[in-house]
């Protein structure tokens, strides 16, 4: 009988120690997940902010960009119609009305020119008007203004329904698609640019491609890339920001593409917000 | 009826009726537990009348039907709660084999007239993994505002409580049993601390339904 009740105050204790050991698992429990949670929101706050400072930055860069392109735009051809215009007016001779008139016509066609030049100025894309006219629209007009250099052939092919994405994606989209063309028109050293944009039911896909020099998509030649300010590394970034996949393949003297993937809404793993 | 079995009674019909109210404001799990308690009610019921007058000498046979009943109801409510679709998948498809198992270890391993422990442990032991599982997917995908508020973390942390006094109970009973009787009937007694933690746990989740909040859902899988 004592070897019964020894045995039953051992069981006593160690049901005791187990209640312990749970109790103080369910403060533990308790307890990490408030921490955990607190870092978890500390985290979503901080991506935010991330996220938030980096649509600032591409907004910035749209509209540095933008300048940059209108500052070019006057400089190389309104400036230029514009001293002709001067030119021609300067050597009016009043003495022969014919040739006077002639001149008058002349420079009255180059300051239409240059008018029109202006006005195609003013539409020039920046953050603002970006949500308004859609992907396609600045797409199209990203092209045209490469295609008027007379440097350039552009194609751009849409396939699929198009639709809208969000304010964020467009703007984000647009600013890898500039990068992608200041690459080509910097480094490249093509001819011919090619854009492709798919609306597929899952996901909206944007192919840009050249037949320039192209490089060896070797993982060390491509880190060097990446690293040499080229802005691919940025590009990459930004895309996964929006939960879009970028994916880069060159060969040397076979241009070089690059492949962007957006997953339509409900299938974005990687969107922070 | 002894003061363990009145009490265990008294908690048991408070934590039935507290869910059977409760259960339009909580969410679906509540019909899991409402079907446990209904089914434990019964058990104890049948248990005690065949026992004490109907003139039955062994009432075992009720527990060996109770250990797979209970086991497909708290895998379908693991099932329900859990969020990885392998996991859940695996609950829902080890009901029938453990059923086969029940059946099997009745028919060659411990006959109706004998405690099922063997059953019990290897209940206990995937209801203790399930429950531990779950509360790893609380503390990950961390969906929960407040945590001492919601009425499924105290659900499996009371089944988790129970399974792991059972386990150990249950584990020792047949060797008890060999030993000494009343010593293996004061160790089962025991046991009830663990029924009555279960049901205060219960009812303490019970207590929060009201006020839960549950963030939206993120999958990391």
């Amino acid at each position: 009988m004592g070897s019964n009740e020894n045995d039953i105050y051992v069981m006593i204790i160690t049901v005791t120690v187990v209640l312990l050991i749970l109790l103080i698992f369910i403060v533990s429990f308790l307890f990490i997940y408030k921490n955990r949670q607190v870092r978890h929101l500390l985290e979503i706050e901080s991506m935010k902010k991330r996220y938030a400072q980096e649509i600032l930055k591409t907004e910035l860069e749209i509209k540095e960009q933008t300048l940059k392109n209108i500052s070019e735009e006057i400089h190389d051809n309104v400036g230029q119609v514009l001293s002709l215009a001067v030119l021609n007016l300067s050597a009016i001779e009043f003495t022969d009305t014919g040739k006077a008139s002639a001149k008058v016509e002349k420079t009255t066609r180059l300051v239409e020119k240059a008018i029109g030049d202006l006005r195609n100025l003013s539409k020039t894309l920046d953050a603002e008007n970006i949500s308004s006219l859609g992907l396609v629209a600045i797409i199209k007009s990203e092209l045209d203004q490469l295609d008027k250099t007379g440097v350039y052939h552009t194609v751009f092919n849409c396939s699929g329904d198009e639709r809208r994405l969000n304010g964020h994606e467009e703007l984000i989209l647009y600013r890898i698609i500039q990068e992608s063309l200041n690459n080509i028109i910097k480094h490249a050293k093509a001819n011919r640019i090619i854009v492709n944009l798919s609306f597929l039911p899952e996901k909206t896909t944007i192919d840009i491609a050249d037949n320039g020099t192209g490089f060896n998509d070797r993982p060390d030649v491509k880190d060097r890339i990446y690293e040499n300010g080229s802005g691919l590394k940025n590009m990459k970034k930004r895309a996964g920001l929006i939960g879009a996949e970028l994916m880069i393949s060159s060969k040397p003297g076979a241009g070089t593409t690059i492949s962007i993937s957006l997953p339509a809404n409900n299938q974005k793993p990687n969107q922070v917000l | 009826m002894s003061v363990f079995t009145k009490a265990y009674f008294l908690l048991l019909l408070i934590t039935l009726a507290l869910y059977l109210f409760k259960s339009r404001k909580m969410g679906t799990y509540s019909r899991h537990i409402i079907a446990l308690m209904l089914l434990w009610l019964l058990t104890t019921i049948t248990a005690i009348f065949l026992s004490s007058y109907a003139g039955f000498k062994n009432n075992l046979f009720v527990f060996h039907i109770l250990t797979p009943v209970e086991y497909g109801i708290l895998t379908l409510l693991f099932n329900h709660v859990i969020m990885n679709p392998f996991v859940k998948k695996m609950a829902k498809l080890s009901i029938l084999p453990f059923f086969v198992l029940c059946m099997l270890s009745a028919f060659f391993l411990q006959p109706v007239t004998e405690n099922n422990a063997y059953m019990i442990i290897t209940e206990s032991v995937i209801i203790v993994f399930l429950s531990l599982y779950y509360l790893r997917e609380i503390m990950i995908l961390q969906h929960v505002t407040e945590l001492h508020r919601f009425p499924m973390f105290w659900i499996t942390v009371g089944l988790l409580f129970y399974f792991t006094g059972n386990l150990l109970i249950e584990g020792m009973l047949n060797y008890m049993i060999k030993h000494s009787m009343t010593l293996a009937l004061r160790s089962y007694r025991l046991g009830y601390i663990f029924k009555y933690l279960l049901f205060i746990l219960f009812i303490t989740g019970a207590g929060f339904s009201k006020r839960t909040q549950l963030l939206p859902e993120t999958n990391y899988y």
